[in-house]
């Protein structure tokens, strides 16, 4: 779903992107941990067409990202560390607006769904952007996702900045997500949370993916160790 | 399909910002003021230029018994016409003058410039339709649309956008559309409110056609300030150096462009000082006949010439009246000189002009100030063609004096005299100004030139959104 073939990127002398090669299958969440610099972020941009690969390739549902950007954009969602999205809409507003964009044209009750499933009810729906917290206008973003039926998700540090129940709840989201079939890669620095949801979990170093865990076959400490050991 | 989607959610936001409320409510209050206080401006001065005509022929007609060339002394007013479209841009009008004082002998400068009637603060510029259209609308464009790009960036949202699958073609247009329906919703009022003044009296469908064109081009005009407003949005990394950039080429364009330009003509084509004009006329005007000194040298040789020509010994023996022959004779060669010193000093404002509309280029604002005023009849183009007309109205008029005089009274006649049915018999001065072929046939390089700026402008958007950086 998600897959990535000796994926390099070059700034003149700099590797910021060394030779990744992935695969994230459907129901898959695989978070990228690593220092600022390590590459997490450059991954995502290759992904999302934001910069030009050195050499390599990447595909979003069997979809050149190269090739064929817009063709491969329409499998996928995106949610950066900050979603502002637009203050002067509703949630309502903003979910119809990136839904019609992205090619669906959804009744309100359909729209009033997606923001229920994200964890918004009807009367904050209605609302303003500019009156909801962090936590909130990242549910409106999952509702975005959801809205387009994504089949890849890629967040860069969705959770940062959230309060532990407002991260909690977005993990539960995250979890109904993949069960959903939709393959995410989250790059991220919460250990905890990676631990919490990943399928799997990928410890990147100066551009490299050094190394690939489990979720499920460590325990948080563990997770640390190996995490302080790499980076 | 996508683009209309991004303008319609351009709008909506747009317009529930207080930003947006407080500066349209700015605007829609300046624009409806220059509105109606230019109309009101160009009925009262219609109205006062009507009655002054008729008040100048009716004391021609009417003046006392005289002798023709005592008439042609006495000297009449003519009046350059008050164009409908002139409340929309005054142009040139308040600083040229709209009288002519004509007499046999000189030929005068307009007279009664508006501007001096007021303080130095009047050459600001009036609030008048072309004012808000020209220079306060593209401000606008760059308050609302400074951060189109840039605030998106910002905030992040273009990441978001972009990874919707849109094509940054779609992107431009949307933001591009979205910008131009909220303008149009400010502009059109008030443009279809100027044309309903068009319904009065005086104003015909040529008037609609110039109405309709120059209405066209300041939305052209307005379109190019919104494609400039984007790409330099969509440059700049944060909002606030895009609006630091943008006022920037607003001041450039709009406010350095026209002063820098007139001076760089100004400079390259210098026009003699009034000092050195008239010192020149003087020492030409002294090179021929004196039709008021028959002793002078060129004087002399003429009556000699013609004394011989007719086979006579005295002027009073010529089978016409001497004193009419050489007030015609020194009104021609005064005609000649006034005529060649004023056409090398229009031959120099015309390569001002020429250098003017070549620098236009430069600056969007400079094309469509050019063609409103040549729509609006308050252009250089539009003054000269009056002063030209009433030039040869004296010329006719006083030939016409001259004429009388020299075949209908006897030599040394004084005393001889013409009444009141004579001089109202005398030719009228009609002059309408240049029709609308002409005045759209010298817009046309100007009006073209501002659709290339929109062009331009539009593919060098495009071209830039193309390589747009969402981070």
């Amino acid at each position: 779903m998600i897959s990535a073939k000796h994926l390099t990127k070059k700034y003149g002398d700099h590797t910021a992107l060394d030779n990744l090669t992935l695969d994230i299958q459907p129901g898959e969440i695989f978070c990228l941990l690593g220092q600022n610099g390590a590459g997490k972020t450059t991954t995502i941009n290759c992904f999302l067409g934001f910069t030009q690969p050195s050499s390599g390739q990447a595909w979003i549902h069997g979809e050149d990202v190269v090739q064929d950007p817009v063709s491969s954009k329409k499998h996928l969602a995106y949610l950066p560390e900050v979603v502002m999205l637009y203050p002067n809409l509703s949630g309502i507003e903003n979910l119809e607006y990136f839904s019609r964009l992205a090619g669906f044209r959804y009744e309100r009750g359909e729209l009033l769904a997606f923001l229920e499933a994200a964890g918004l009810d009807e009367q904050i729906g209605q609302r303003r952007l500019s009156t909801y917290s962090k936590g909130m206008r990242q549910k409106t973003g999952i509702a975005i996702a959801m809205a387009k039926k994504a089949k890849a998700l890629f967040l860069d540090e969705p959770t940062s900045g959230l309060d532990p129940k407002a991260s909690n709840d977005f993990s539960a989201l995250l979890k109904e997500l993949a069960k959903e079939g939709v393959a995410v890669l989250m790059a991220t620095h919460d250990i905890f949370r990676a631990r919490e949801v990943a399928t799997r979990i990928g410890i990147m170093r100066e551009g490299k993916l050094v190394s690939v865990h489990q979720g499920d076959a460590l325990t948080a400490n563990e997770l640390e160790k190996i995490y302080l050991e790499t980076v | 399909m996508k683009a209309i989607i991004i303008a319609r959610q351009e709008l909506r936001s747009i317009f529930r910002e207080r930003r947006f409320q407080a500066a349209a409510a700015i605007l829609s209050m300046l624009f409806a003021l220059s509105v109606f206080g230019a109309w009101d401006y160009y009925a009262s001065n219609e109205q006062q230029h009507t009655e002054a005509a008729r008040t100048a022929r009716a004391h021609w007609d009417n003046q006392d018994d005289k002798n023709p060339h005592s008439a042609a002394h006495y000297g009449t007013f003519v009046f350059k016409p008050i164009y409908p479209l002139s409340f929309f841009d005054r142009g040139i009008d308040a600083f040229t003058g709209n009288t002519l004082f004509l007499e046999g002998h000189v030929m005068h400068e307009a007279r009664h410039r508006a501007v001096a009637d007021r303080s130095e603060l009047a050459r600001l510029g009036a609030l008048t339709p072309a004012f808000v259209l020209g220079i306060l609308f593209p401000l606008f464009i760059i308050v609302l649309g400074f951060g189109s790009i840039a605030s998106e960036r910002e905030s992040g949202n273009l990441r978001i956008l972009l990874a919707q699958g849109l094509r940054p073609a779609d992107l431009f247009f949307g933001k591009a559309l979205g910008l131009g329906a909220v303008v149009l919703s400010l502009a059109l009022p008030f443009l279809l409110l100027g044309g309903l003044g068009l319904a009065s009296p005086g104003a015909d469908t040529e008037d609609w056609w110039r109405y309709t064109l120059m209405s066209a081009g300041y939305l052209v005009y307005l379109g190019c300030f919104i494609h400039l407003t984007l790409i330099v949005s969509a440059f700049a990394q944060r909002a606030n150096v895009a609006l630091v950039a943008l006022l920037g080429i607003w001041i450039a364009m709009c406010l350095i462009a026209p002063k820098a330009v007139a001076d760089f003509a100004n400079w390259n084509h210098p026009t003699p000082s009034w000092q050195a004009y008239q010192e020149a006329l003087q020492n030409d005007l002294k090179n021929g006949v004196d039709g008021h000194d028959p002793s002078a040298e060129y004087s002399k040789k003429l009556e000699e010439e013609t004394l011989k020509k007719h086979g006579v010994s005295t002027v009073d023996s010529l089978p016409f009246n001497w004193d009419g022959f050489i007030m015609q004779k020194g009104e021609e060669h005064e005609t000649y000189v006034f005529q060649k010193h004023k056409d090398a000093l229009l031959a120099i404002y015309q390569q001002q002009q020429n250098l003017l509309e070549a620098s236009a280029l430069l600056s969007p604002y400079l094309l469509v100030n050019l063609s409103s005023q040549r729509l609006a009849g308050t252009d250089v183009h539009t003054f000269h063609d009056f002063l030209a007309a009433a030039e040869e109205y004296r010329v006719e008029l006083v030939g016409e004096l001259n004429e009388d005089l020299m075949l209908n009274f006897k030599y040394g006649d004084w005393n001889g005299k013409r009444n009141k049915a004579f001089f109202a018999s005398n030719k009228k001065f009609e002059y309408r100004g240049p029709d609308f072929r002409e005045v759209w046939q010298i817009s046309r390089p100007a009006m073209a030139l501002l659709f290339g700026w929109y062009l331009l402008s539009g593919l060098l958007g495009l071209f830039v959104f193309q390589r747009i950086k969402p981070i």
